[in-house]
């Protein structure tokens, strides 16, 4: 996944939460609340996720991970 | 029910640990604020659950109020990127760079001009990042290195962060606390801000070239300032809401005639130039002006600000307009939170409204369609795709903010988990538990700066610590106006470092993840201005 793709989808998936947990506290639906804190633990990872990948596929270089680090060069 | 927070050396350390540890990614490890904050956000929730007595639900309801807060500033970065990448699609910059160049030729006195003249005027009227958004890329088509372009109006627009906006931090600090003393309070806090205004304006020209380059601006430094910083502590005594405002705009006015003096017209003489690129802005424009004529006037390319300046004022000045643009609010409900250490946060129907119309995102937003319009029916993209092929309005806008806005969204939601979990008030309260009276008096300014840092906000960090600072006070028996005042400036002070406001002049300026090189910059020059605004403070209770 390229970083900018990651980081468009980070931004959509924090949006995507605040719906989701205000709706889900005032109405006391658990599952939305805890969706919409999914939701964003998932958007806020994908970042240092990617960063993660890219120093594992500069590592350990190999076959598999070198689409990876193009995307990381990217 | 009184919050019961533990202030014990353990829990003081853990409360201070995810900040360190944002800090040490971004300045130490030089990660990108993208990646840093997410993992900032992730150790303050982690020490929330494990030493804070924070139940998951609190830490929900946080994050949701984090996210509503960023949105509050990202309606500024969108649009501002808009803004800048509309001018810089029709070749407006590029008009701009070769255009200033008769009008002064002397690079450090437009560098002074826009990054603390400019930008301290843009804060009066407007704030919320503004300045930084819109100057940032100014400086960098007038030739100034990516880096410094961000740190010169961070450090440049910090002072007016207390009375600017209409005053806005004020008027919240005296809806939080009963303040005793009003006058006395607020030419205090004038006073202390004049030290961040004249060190930021001290502090752009030693970025810019060093020793020679303050020597060659010290005159206007002192007479931009004693305007500013005098102005202001003038004002204050008739009128704080406005003091900022008509400060800044004198100020603004007085660079006509100090553009037309023979020091400051003539370029300046030979120094070593940190802060430019390495081929002078003048003969880069010089050059481009023998490749290609500007595709527009200094009058057309100023033209996008000139907008911005006349929708802002227009609102913020005739009253019924501001009324009627004002009643739509937007907010999110969110129900009532606590903690094992009784941190109670009330169930709210509204939380945090802000007007959509009188948002200073509207204005840029105006600002942007305005001057795309007109740029287009006179042509200026076509001109502009001749000489340059730039990239789409949308890829330039999108290129900057989706990074710069995961990371806002990371950094505040970080800022809303610490006060819901009580960490705020731990830190707060353990330097006032550690400290003694004349001890405290020197610390009020970092407590401010705290507050600050994690929301990026001189209203917020007012908000989070007036009552704490109030109570101190009291309890320390220290005069009330002096601390309130420390408070106030070191709010205004962690403008120059908040990672939120870093991220907004890198994103404007098509250097995202450099956040930790931008706050090696001003980090060290806001602590030693923080020192000396505890300094003061120790004076004014001694007087």
């Amino acid at each position: 996944m390229k970083s900018k793709t990651a980081l468009g989808l980070a931004f959509i998936l924090f949006l995507l939460g605040l719906p989701l947990i205000s709706w889900g506290s005032v109405q006391e639906i658990d599952i939305l609340y805890y969706l919409g804190l999914l939701v964003v633990v998932i958007g806020a990872a994908l970042p240092p996720a990617i960063r993660l990948s890219c120093w594992a596929a500069g590592t350990w270089p190999s076959e598999q991970n070198a689409s990876w680090r193009r995307a990381c060069n990217q | 029910m009184e919050a019961n927070v533990p202030t014990d050396f353990f829990h003081w350390i853990a409360a201070l640990a995810s900040i360190a540890l944002l800090l040490f990614l971004l300045v130490g490890l030089r990660w990108k604020s993208t990646e840093a904050g997410p993992v900032g956000l992730f150790a303050a929730v982690i020490i929330s659950l494990l030493l804070f007595r924070t139940p998951l639900e609190t830490i929900t309801v946080a994050v949701g109020k984090g996210i509503w807060d960023s949105i509050f500033i990202l309606y500024v970065i969108w649009p501002a990127l808009l803004l800048y990448v509309v001018a810089d699609r029709a070749g407006a910059f590029d008009s701009l760079r070769i255009g200033i160049t008769r009008f002064s030729k002397n690079d450090l006195f437009l560098v002074l001009a826009f990054g603390w003249v400019f930008a301290s005027f843009l804060q009066g009227i407007a704030g919320f990042g503004v300045p930084i958004a819109v100057v940032a890329p100014l400086l960098l088509a007038i030739g100034v290195k990516p880096i410094f372009a961000v740190a010169i109006p961070l450090m440049g627009h910090a002072w007016a962060n207390m009375f600017g906006t209409i005053a806005v931090s004020w008027l919240a600090t005296n809806q939080v606390i009963d303040i005793a003393e009003p006058v006395a309070t607020a030419w205090q806090t004038a006073v202390l801000l004049w030290i961040i205004n004249i060190t930021g304006g001290l502090a752009i020209a030693w970025m810019y070239g060093r020793g020679r380059a303050i020597r060659h601006a010290m005159p206007m430094i002192l007479i931009i300032s004693l305007i500013h910083g005098g102005g202001q502590l003038a004002l204050v005594f008739w009128n704080p809401v406005v003091s900022n405002f008509i400060a800044g705009t004198i100020a603004l006015l007085m660079l006509y005639p100090l553009s037309t003096w023979k020091r400051y017209d003539q370029p300046h003489e030979e120094m070593a130039v940190q802060a430019m690129t390495e081929a002078s802005v003048r003969s880069s424009a010089e050059r481009e002006q023998r490749s290609h004529e500007p595709v527009m006037g200094l009058g057309m390319a100023t033209f996008p600000y000139i907008v911005l300046t006349f929708v802002t004022l227009s609102v913020l000045l005739i009253p019924a307009i501001e009324s009627a643009l004002g009643a739509f609010e937007a907010a999110f409900p969110f129900a009532e939170v606590t903690t094992g250490y009784d941190v109670f946060r009330e169930a709210t129907e509204a939380y945090s409204p802000f007007a959509v119309f009188t948002h200073p995102g509207t204005f840029l937003l105006a600002a942007s369609v305005i001057s795309w319009a007109v740029y287009r029916s006179k042509g200026y993209f076509k001109a502009w795709t001749r000489i340059k092929a730039p990239d789409s309005i949308w890829k330039g806008v999108t290129d900057g903010a989706f990074p710069a806005s995961v990371a806002v969204l990371s950094f505040l939601t970080m800022a809303t988990v610490f006060d819901h979990s009580g960490q705020t008030q731990t830190l707060a309260l353990g330097i006032s538990a550690a400290t003694p009276p004349m001890g405290y008096a020197f610390a009020a300014n970092f407590v401010g700066l705290l507050g600050a840092f994690m929301t990026s906000s001189n209203t917020a960090s007012n908000v989070l610590f007036s009552g704490l600072q109030q109570n101190v006070a009291l309890l320390q028996n220290l005069p009330e106006p002096s601390i309130i005042a420390g408070q106030s400036a070191g709010g205004a002070l962690g403008n120059a470092i908040a990672p939120a406001n870093v991220v907004l002049g890198t994103g404007t300026t098509g250097i995202s993840g450099k956040e930790g090189a931008v706050l090696r910059k001003t980090l060290p020059l806001s602590l030693a201005i923080a020192v000396m605004i505890g300094l003061v403070t120790i004076i004014l209770i001694i007087l």
